[in-house]
C-alpha cells in the first residue's frame, strides 16, 4: 500500500492509517515517516494480553489450547502469537496444540472436541475470531466442562457479546474500534485547521471484558458494545454531530487505562501505579 | 483360459474400485482406535456425527445433481442465507414474547428452507429453459446469496435468539449418566452437575436425527422412485433420457431446488447449534462437501453413486480431520492429507472407467 498512499500524498492528501500500519508502524525513525499518525492496537500485544488474561483467570496449573482461524491472516497470526509468547513467559502453562478452523465454526466445534479428548489437562482456549470461540465455547459446553475449561475469545463483537452472556465464552478481548475511528476524524480535522503536534502513534488498548464487567456502564465494555464490523464510522458520526470547535486536539472521552498486567513495562520495572 | 483370468481380473478390479470408500473408512477407524488416543468412544462417535451434518446434508443434495452431470456451487452460500433468514425471523418473532419459542423455530425453519428453495428454483429453470451451464450459472447465484445474506444481516451475527434454538441444536434424543445413580435418559435431559454432567454422554444430538432422517429420504428417492431412476438416466445419457420421454427440464428443476433446500436445512441447523445466523458458514463447507461426493464414488461426469457412498465419504473426511487432531498431527499435514484422499477417490474413479472402457473395446 506504500507506493500508492505515496502518490496520495504527493496529490496533496495527508494520510493517517487506522488499526493497521505501513512499514513498521513507527512513523518517527522507522522506514515509512509520511503518515501523519498510526492510531490503532498491535494484535500481538492483545495476543500477549489474551495470552496473561487467560493465565491468570485459570486457577490451578492447566494447559492452553489455540483455535486458529484462515493460515496467513495477518492480524490473527500476530494475535496467535503474541498469545505463544505470553504462556512462554507463565512457567507450568503448556501450549498443547494450535488448529486451523478455516473460520468454521462448526469445524471449530469438532476439533475442539477432539482435542478435550485428548487432553485431560486442558484448562484454557484462545480463539482468535469470534468464530472460533464461539466453536470451541461449544465443544466445551457439550462435553459438560462449561466452567472448568475457559474459553477467551478476541474482538468483543455484539456475538461476542452474547456468548458471554451465554457462558458459551468466559473473558473477551476489545479492541477499541470506536475510540479508533473518533481519534481519526479529531486528528485529520486539527490537522486541516494547522495543528502540528499530532503525535505519530496512539496506542488505542485493549479492555478485558468479563462477566463481571459487562454491564458496567463505565467500563469499557460499553464503548466496545458499539462497535460495529466497520471501525471508524462510529467516530465518524459522533464527530459530524459534535463537531469540534477549537483548532486544538482534544483528549478522547472515558478511557480507562489499561490494567497492569497489561502494560509489561511497568509489570517488569514493579512499578505499576493500579492493579 | 486366458480370457476367463483376464475377466475374473477386471471383475476384481470392479469390484475393487465399488467397495474401497468403505475398506478405506474400516482401515481408518481400525488404525484411530488402535493409537490409543481414545477415538473408539460413545462421546467421539457422536462429535463425528454431529460434525459431519452440515457437509453431510449439503453432500445429499450433490449427490443427486451430480449423478444427473450437472454440479450446484451456490450450496454454501444458500446454507448461509437460510442461516440468516431463519435466525432474523426466530429473533423478530420472539421478541417481546409476541410469539412462543416452538412456533417461532418452526417458522423460522421454513422460512430458511423457503428463501434456498426459491433460489434453487431459479438454478434449476434457468439451467433447463436457457440452456445456461450450470458451472456458471449456480456460481452466479452464489454471489447473488452471498449479498442477500450480507444485506438481510448487516455484515454481522444476528443474535438474539431464545434458549430453546440452543437447545434443539444441542440436545440429544437420549442421554447417558455413568456411574451412580444414572441411567438412560429419553427425550429430555437430566438435570445434573459437577462430575456427572461431565460424565454425561448425549446419544443422537437433534441436528443428527434430522440428518438422518434426510438421508433416509434420499436413500428411498434414488432408489425406489421413478425419478430416482430417471436422475441416474439423465446423468447417464440425456439425449437419450430426452428420446425416452423422461421430462428432463422438470427433473432439473425439482433437482436444483432439492439440492438448495437441503443447504437451506444445513443453515437452519447451524441457526441451531450456534445460537445465531451466520452468512459465512457455508462458504467453507462447499468444497469439502463436493470432495466427499467424490470420495463416496460419485462420479463428476454424472450417471454413477449412491447416498450411501456420499455419507462415507463425508466420514472418511471427518475421521481424517478428527483423527489427526487427536493423534496431534501439525495442521497443516491435515491439509495434505485430506488433498492426497481426494486424489485416490478420483484415481479410483478413473481405474473404474479405464476398466469398463476395456471390456467394452473388446
Amino acid at each position: 500500500m506504500i507506493a500508492p498512499l505515496q502518490a496520495a500524498l504527493d496529490a496533496g492528501i495527508k494520510i493517517i492509517t487506522v488499526d493497521t500500519f505501513l512499514g513498521n508502524g513507527d512513523y518517527v525513525n522507522g522506514p515509512v515517516t509520511f503518515p501523519l499518525s498510526y492510531i490503532g492496537s498491535d494484535n500481538v500485544e492483545g495476543g500477549r494480553i489474551a495470552g496473561n488474561a487467560l493465565a491468570d483467570a485459570l486457577g490451578g496449573k492447566g494447559n492452553v489450547y489455540i483455535q486458529n482461524t484462515v493460515v496467513g491472516t495477518s492480524t490473527t497470526e500476530q494475535g496467535s502469537e503474541g498469545f505463544k509468547e505470553a504462556i512462554k513467559a507463565h512457567p507450568g502453562r503448556q501450549l498443547v496444540g494450535e488448529d486451523y478452523n478455516n473460520d468454521d465454526a462448526s469445524l471449530s466445534t469438532q476439533q475442539t472436541a477432539a482435542v478435550l479428548q485428548r487432553e485431560p489437562d486442558l484448562a484454557g482456549i484462545f480463539g482468535v475470531n469470534v468464530f472460533s470461540a464461539q466453536g470451541a465455547g461449544q465443544a466445551v459446553l457439550n462435553a459438560g466442562l462449561g466452567g472448568e475449561v475457559r474459553v477467551i475469545a478476541f474482538d468483543a463483537t455484539q456475538s461476542a457479546i452474547e456468548q458471554l452472556r451465554a457462558g458459551t465464552v468466559s473473558l473477551v478481548i476489545a479492541q477499541k474500534p470506536y475510540d479508533m475511528g473518533y481519534l481519526a476524524m479529531e486528528f485529520a480535522l486539527a490537522d486541516a485547521r494547522g495543528v502540528t503536534s499530532l503525535p505519530k502513534r496512539v496506542a488505542t488498548g485493549y479492555a478485558v471484558i468479563t462477566r463481571d464487567n459487562v454491564d458496567n456502564p463505565t467500563s469499557p465494555a460499553s464503548s466496545t458494545r458499539r462497535a460495529t464490523s466497520r471501525p471508524g464510522s462510529e467516530g465518524l458520526r459522533a464527530l459530524r454531530a459534535a463537531p469540534s470547535q477549537e483548532p486544538r486536539w482534544t483528549a478522547p472521552p472515558a478511557w480507562r487505562p489499561p490494567p497492569a498486567w497489561a502494560r509489561p513495562d511497568c509489570r517488569a520495572a514493579g512499578a505499576c501505579s493500579s492493579p | 483360459m486366458g480370457t476367463s483370468g483376464l475377466q475374473s481380473r477386471r471383475r476384481m478390479l470392479l469390484a475393487l474400485t465399488r467397495v474401497w470408500p468403505w475398506a478405506f473408512l474400516i482401515v481408518l477407524l481400525v488404525f484411530f482406535s488402535a493409537t490409543g488416543v481414545g477415538f473408539f468412544t460413545l462421546r467421539n462417535s457422536q462429535n463425528i456425527l454431529v460434525a459431519i451434518t452440515p457437509v453431510l446434508l449439503m453432500g445429499l443434495g450433490q449427490t443427486m445433481v451430480i449423478i444427473a452431470a450437472g454440479i450446484d456451487l451456490s450450496v454454501g452460500w444458500v446454507m448461509g442465507l437460510s442461516s440468516v433468514a431463519s435466525a432474523i425471523l426466530i429473533r423478530d418473532l420472539t421478541a417481546g414474547a409476541a410469539w412462543g419459542p416452538f412456533p417461532a423455530i418452526v417458522l423460522g425453519a421454513l422460512a430458511g428452507l423457503g428463501i434456498a428453495a426459491l433460489i434453487g428454483l431459479a438454478n434449476g429453470a434457468i439451467v433447463a429453459k436457457l440452456h445456461v451451464p450450470a458451472f456458471i450459472m449456480t456460481l452466479g447465484t452464489s454471489f447473488v446469496a452471498r449479498g442477500a445474506a450480507f444485506l438481510l444481516s448487516g455484515g454481522n451475527v444476528v443474535g438474539g435468539q431464545p434458549p430453546a434454538v440452543r437447545a434443539f441444536g444441542n440436545d440429544a434424543l437420549m442421554y447417558l449418566v455413568r456411574g451412580q445413580g444414572g441411567g438412560l435418559y429419553f427425550f429430555h435431559k437430566p438435570d445434573v452437575v459437577g462430575a456427572q454432567l461431565r460424565m454425561m454422554e448425549r446419544i443422537l444430538p437433534w441436528p443428527v436425527v434430522v440428518t438422518a432422517i434426510a438421508v433416509a429420504i434420499f436413500i428411498f428417492v434414488l432408489r425406489k422412485m421413478q425419478f430416482g431412476r430417471h436422475v441416474y438416466a439423465i446423468g447417464g445419457n440425456r439425449e437419450a433420457a430426452v428420446r425416452a420421454g423422461i421430462p428432463v427440464d422438470r427433473h432439473t428443476i425439482v433437482l436444483y431446488t432439492l439440492s438448495a433446500a437441503t443447504a437451506g436445512l444445513a443453515g437452519v441447523l447451524n441457526t441451531a447449534r450456534f445460537s445465531g445466523g451466520s452468512a459465512i458458514a457455508g462458504d467453507p463447507l462447499l468444497l469439502p462437501s463436493i470432495a466427499a461426493v467424490i470420495i463416496g464414488g460419485v462420479s463428476l461426469f454424472g450417471g454413477k453413486g449412491t447416498v450411501l457412498g456420499t455419507v462415507v465419504g463425508t466420514l472418511i473426511i471427518a475421521v481424517l480431520q478428527t483423527g489427526l487432531v487427536m493423534l496431534a498431527v501439525q495442521p497443516f499435514w491435515q491439509f495434505v492429507v485430506v488433498g492426497i484422499v481426494v486424489i485416490l477417490a478420483v484415481l479410483m474413479d478413473q481405474m473404474r472407467d479405464l476398466v469398463l472402457g476395456r471390456a467394452e473395446g473388446t
